[in-house]
């Protein structure tokens, strides 16, 4: 499970580069799908680690442990900078949404637990968190992408 | 992507043509109410599109789940699966209707979010419902029972995404049906092709025709998804029909399409089709059918997605034609049936013949935009 880590870092790297020689004036990277083709690749790998803790945490390696924080680390990153430094919708969306599946997976994994004997009751939480969870998404980044255009007006 | 690439708005269109002098101003107020009657109504962004699928996906699985857990529906009652069916797109429409402006976002989002969801779940347990009444034969039952219930609900459930889903779904079945038939035999080629056919006709008319609606564009997109999943289907299988009984199937019909689309597009870009008869487009176009000749047709297609998306301003075509490219490319030479050693030879030659090639026009200074 370390690919993964590994991966992570090898294409964070890139898109570190790619952020710093487009302030440089690296015209040729203004285009938007330079970012996106990195950071999503970046969230698949990070999802990987987090999700086997979740589903399995009894089974949880040294490696898995080490994916997942630094899964959470990629994600806070993402966020601060998509959300207030770089501006960036797409970015954010992709971040968001990897971090509806880490709680989605997480929410998951509870009700089961706890309700596994009652499959009709756990169906039926598990549909309404997920409503809830992706209209709290939802609503946030429509929030913050009426927040830029204010901004940029 | 090049820095010429502007958003064209109608109001800035019409100007234009007022400047101009093609427009009276008398007339401009009439323009502007077709332009705006053409309108659909504002579409949220692609990236919250996505998350809505998504998240409507998942929880109309969680929530059938329930309904069959629960016994609230019979799963062996036919009628009773399309009549729930029918009950939850109804609702569906309701929520939608009733979501309001999408200036209040809570009440939007959430109603929005909730009438995916429902939609999702009456098509899903309407064609499980279709389905099953046709036993053996399900899979095109599967098919006629979507495509039945999208037509039926296209133009009055106006999100573009429900649009897109359900459009790719039928055109997907369709090919799964065909590739896994065991009734059409020698026929099954021919069917294959003209299915091909057909959706690559249809995608060029709806994306390269200038008054096609907007209410047209997800069907367009789905069938550009569908071709891009045929494909990368047939870079990945060679045979055709039921496990026991493959037979081999040929590209040099889907090959040979694909190129003479490219040409075609090359030319539609160029502004006109006379144009290619003018140095650089015959360059192109030669390359197009070298390209044919000897290329995958996943190559080609990745091609035409980038100059179509090009040409037409459209970022979406454009990053799946520049993503899918090294996806085909990688599938091709994997399939390529020689050693190691020989395919990355063939690698960096072709590799060369491609700095060599922008090497000469840069050099005739043919990279340039008009």
């Amino acid at each position: 499970m370390m690919i993964f880590s590994y991966l992570i870092l090898f294409n964070g790297l890139f898109l570190a580069l790619r952020e710093y020689f487009l302030t440089k004036g690296v015209h040729w990277l203004e285009a938007q799908w330079t970012r996106v083709v990195l950071v999503a690749p970046i969230l698949v790998y990070a999802l990987i680690p987090t999700i086997a803790l979740i589903v399995e945490p009894s089974r949880a390696t040294h490696s898995i442990i080490f994916g997942t924080m630094l899964s959470l680390v990629i994600h806070a990153i993402f966020y601060i900078v998509y959300c207030f430094k770089l501006l960036d919708m797409w970015g954010l969306a992709a971040t968001i949404l990897s971090g509806c599946i880490i709680l989605e997976s997480a929410m998951f994994r509870a009700l089961t637990e706890v309700l596994h004997h009652n499959d009709a009751i756990m169906y039926l939480l598990m549909g309404g968190t997920t409503l809830g969870v992706f209209t709290f998404a939802i609503i946030k980044l429509r929030m913050i992408a009426k927040e830029m255009e204010e901004k940029h007006v | 992507m090049s820095k010429y690439m502007t958003n064209i708005t109608a109001q800035g269109l019409l100007s234009s043509w007022q400047n101009a002098g093609l427009v009276p101003q008398s007339e401009s107020a009439q323009l502007a109410d077709f332009i705006v009657s053409q309108q659909q109504e504002k579409e949220q962004p692609l990236y919250l599109r996505i998350l809505v699928g998504i998240g409507a996906f998942i929880s109309s699985v969680c929530f059938i789940g329930f309904l069959s857990a629960s016994k609230i529906i019979k799963y062996d009652s036919e009628a009773g699966l399309i009549n729930w069916g029918l009950i939850f797109i109804g609702s569906a429409l309701f929520l939608a209707k009733t979501s309001g402006d999408q200036n209040n976002t809570i009440k939007h989002s959430f109603l929005i979010q909730t009438s995916f969801c429902a939609m999702g779940m009456g098509k899903i347990l309407f064609v499980i419902g279709f389905a099953k009444m046709f036993g053996k034969n399900s899979g095109w039952s599967i098919t006629l029972s979507t495509l039945l219930i999208s037509v039926a609900t296209y133009y009055v459930y106006r999100m573009s995404i429900d649009r897109f889903l359900s459009t790719l779904a039928i055109l997907t079945s369709l090919l799964s049906n065909l590739v896994s038939s065991r009734y059409f035999s020698s026929y099954t080629e021919m069917l294959l092709n003209l299915f091909f056919f057909i959706q690559l006709i249809l995608a060029i008319v709806l994306f390269t025709h200038g008054r096609i609606k907007r209410e047209y564009i997800p069907l367009a997109y789905a069938t550009a998804f569908s071709l891009c999943i045929t494909i990368i289907y047939f870079a990945m299988e060679s045979k055709i029909g039921r496990w026991g009984s493959k037979q081999d199937y040929s590209l040099i019909f889907i090959n040979a399409a694909l190129t003479i689309s490219l040409i075609g597009l090359i030319g539609w870009a160029a502004g006109n089709l006379k144009k290619l008869k003018t140095e650089p487009l015959i360059l192109a176009a030669l390359g197009a059918a070298l390209l044919g000749i000897v290329s995958a047709p996943g190559v080609i297609l990745s091609i035409c997605l980038m100059v179509l998306g090009y040409a037409k301003h459209e970022k979406l075509l454009l990053l799946m034609g520049i993503l899918l490219m090294p996806v085909f490319i990688f599938l091709y030479y994997y399939n390529l049936d020689i050693s190691l050693m020989a395919k990355s030879g063939v690698l960096v030659g072709s590799g060369a013949l491609l700095l060599v090639g922008r090497g000469y026009l840069a050099a005739k200074q043919l990279d340039r935009e008009i």
